[in-house]
């Protein structure tokens, strides 16, 4: 679960800083991933975790 | 003219300057690596970014040119997100090897963590190895985990000395600076690299581990090493030593001045470090029949001014002699103009300087000394010394410098100045044709006294001591002074003040402002 915070930071400090577009291309992408569609992303880390128990 | 706000302070700016250019003429500090005053803005460091009042996002102070009615931020809340997380990704891939690394205590980067950064280590992958120590050049190494990428280096030898032999390599994650092929940095300049390098990733193995940045004492003067005046900083550690209050230097760095050297110095003045220290002569000593003694300076110039006596007044300057050299500072040529006039004017003046060596096209002038221009200002002809003019007619010689055992052979040397009855040489420096003098009088070297050098422009620069002198070493100037006095000669000099001022009534060359 901390691994998309950590994602979503690292794609913010990124996000209009950079000297060449690709980062923002490389950075937009993920963020909207991330925030958008966390709960997909939460619902399969969550299934990883109880497969792994079970 | 227009008029634009930084951190709510209302500041003029000129047409086509930068943020940044408004910014540090006003004392405000925006942290940056890769920006220069010296060259176009690159804008690869991320370091610079402000806040502008409308706009979308941050923008680089570097390379944003200035608008009327601009309204700048440098603090703002948002500013100092953006430099912490900038900061974070270049010490994502830096080493933590500050402790070995010769730029710790004035490293950009370290100091802009220390106030910009402190955040915790997010990253917990392991750091990428790269090659440590790549020798870029005569006494250059590269390390390149420390390199940021701000390609200063690459700039300075494309835009300053225009050999571009430096490029960046690859791209990506596996971006790095290097060489073209076998094209090693080979040039006068090299050694302003390291200089100008915000980390330790270029390091002059003159420097190299020889001790810590925090530990040494820096002193402004000129380099003697031409005839431009460079501007410099002489970086030493105060060694405490009963036999001498002496002192090592580790380094020689620029001191920017626009108007001589601008940012940079050359490789001659800034490796000819050993020039200040090395083989100094330190005591006032009398050679006699083989036999080498100890005197006091005040016997020394008793001794000197009887022999100058004993010429007698009439054609005394026609049997004494003067070896000086373009080291010699404005005020003491003055005063040897002004207190041998007779041997001025009848010629017996003689100048032995280094032989004059190619110029560059940056700082480097041909001549190889710092005052040439202040003596032919002063009226002094650049004669080098006949020797046989010299065995023929002087019986007093004061030869000033070691210039005269360069440029001769010691042998020539001898010969002539064996038929001169009393010889005494003022030198900072020791040298093998010493024992042909009578008197060696310790001379102090351009950061051991004040005075001003004329530089080839001619342009005056005033100097101040950086360090007091070794040993028994005196400044030219306050014993030509004394010797003034000595030999009944009227005025009397104390100070520089009065020998300056009585040097601009003569000479309005010297009436300008001093820089």
């Amino acid at each position: 679960m901390e691994d998309i915070d950590g994602i979503a930071r690292v794609a913010s400090a990124i996000k209009g800083r950079t000297l060449c577009p690709m980062g923002d291309a490389a950075a937009l992408s993920i963020l909207a991933l991330v925030t958008k569609f966390r709960t997909e992303f939460e619902s399969r880390i969550e299934e990883c975790e109880a497969g792994n128990r079970s | 003219m227009m008029k634009i706000r930084i951190d709510d302070r209302l500041l003029e700016a000129t047409e086509g300057s930068t943020i940044m250019d408004v910014a540090q003429a006003a004392g405000i500090d925006v942290p940056h690596f890769c920006y220069h005053p010296a060259f176009e803005p690159e804008g690869s460091c991320r370091m610079c970014l402000v806040e502008i009042e409308g706009a979308l996002k941050l923008e680089l102070a570097c390379s944003t040119r200035v608008k009327d009615g601009m309204n700048v931020l440098t603090s703002s809340p948002k500013v100092m997100k953006a430099r912490k997380e900038v900061l974070e990704f270049l010490l994502a891939e830096h080493p933590l090897d500050c402790p070995i690394c010769d730029k710790a205590g004035e490293c950009r980067l370290q100091d802009c963590y220390e106030r910009y950064g402190r955040f915790d280590a997010h990253f917990r992958e392991p750091k990428e190895k790269r090659d440590k120590m790549v020798s870029i050049g005569k006494k250059l190494l590269l390390d390149r985990e420390r390199c940021i990428l701000c390609t200063r280096c690459v700039r300075f030898l494309r835009e300053v000395t225009g050999t571009g032999e430096l490029g960046v390599f690859e791209r990506g994650a596996r971006t790095e600076i290097g060489h073209y092929e076998d094209r090693r940095i080979d040039n006068a300049y090299s050694g302003n690299l390291a200089e100008i390098c915000p980390v330790g990733a270029i390091t002059d193995t003159d420097f190299r581990f020889k001790t810590r940045v925090w530990l040494l004492e820096r002193g402004a003067s000129i380099c003697p090493h031409c005839g431009r005046g460079c501007n410099i900083d002489i970086e030493f550690r105060p060694e405490p030593d009963h036999q001498d209050p002496g002192r090592k230097i580790f380094r020689v760095r620029a001191r920017e001045n626009a108007a001589v050297n601008g940012h940079w110095i050359c490789d001659i003045g800034r490796y000819g470090h050993p020039y200040w220290t090395e083989n100094r002569s330190r005591f006032v000593l009398m050679n006699k029949v083989a036999k080498t003694t100890r005197l006091s300076w005040d016997r020394a110039l008793i001794i000197l001014s009887e022999k100058i006596k004993g010429l007698g007044l009439r054609g005394k300057g026609g049997r004494l002699g003067l070896i000086l050299n373009s080291f010699l500072t404005n005020e003491e040529l003055y005063l040897i103009k002004r207190t041998f006039k007779e041997a001025v004017d009848l010629g017996n003046v003689w100048f032995a300087d280094p032989k004059p060596q190619e110029a560059d096209r940056l700082l480097l002038t041909a001549e190889r000394s710092p005052n040439l221009r202040g003596a032919l200002e002063l009226g002094f002809e650049s004669r080098p010394p006949d020797l046989e003019e010299i065995a023929k007619r002087i019986e007093v010689l004061l030869v000033f410098g070691s210039g005269l055992q360069e440029a001769f052979r010691n042998g020539e040397v001898r010969k002539a100045l064996d038929l001169v009855p009393a010889k005494f040489l003022f030198a900072a420096h020791t040298g093998p044709g010493d024992d042909v003098y009578d008197f060696l009088l310790p001379a102090a070297l351009i950061a051991e006294k004040a005075g001003s050098l004329t530089n080839t422009l001619g342009l005056i620069q005033e100097f101040q001591p950086v360090w007091r002198p070794p040993g028994e070493v005196r400044p030219e100037w306050e014993v030509l002074a004394d010797l003034a006095r000595e030999i009944g000669y009227g005025e009397a000099w104390t100070d520089l003040t009065s020998i300056r001022e009585a040097m601009a009534r003569e000479y309005p060359f010297f009436r300008k402002g001093h820089e």
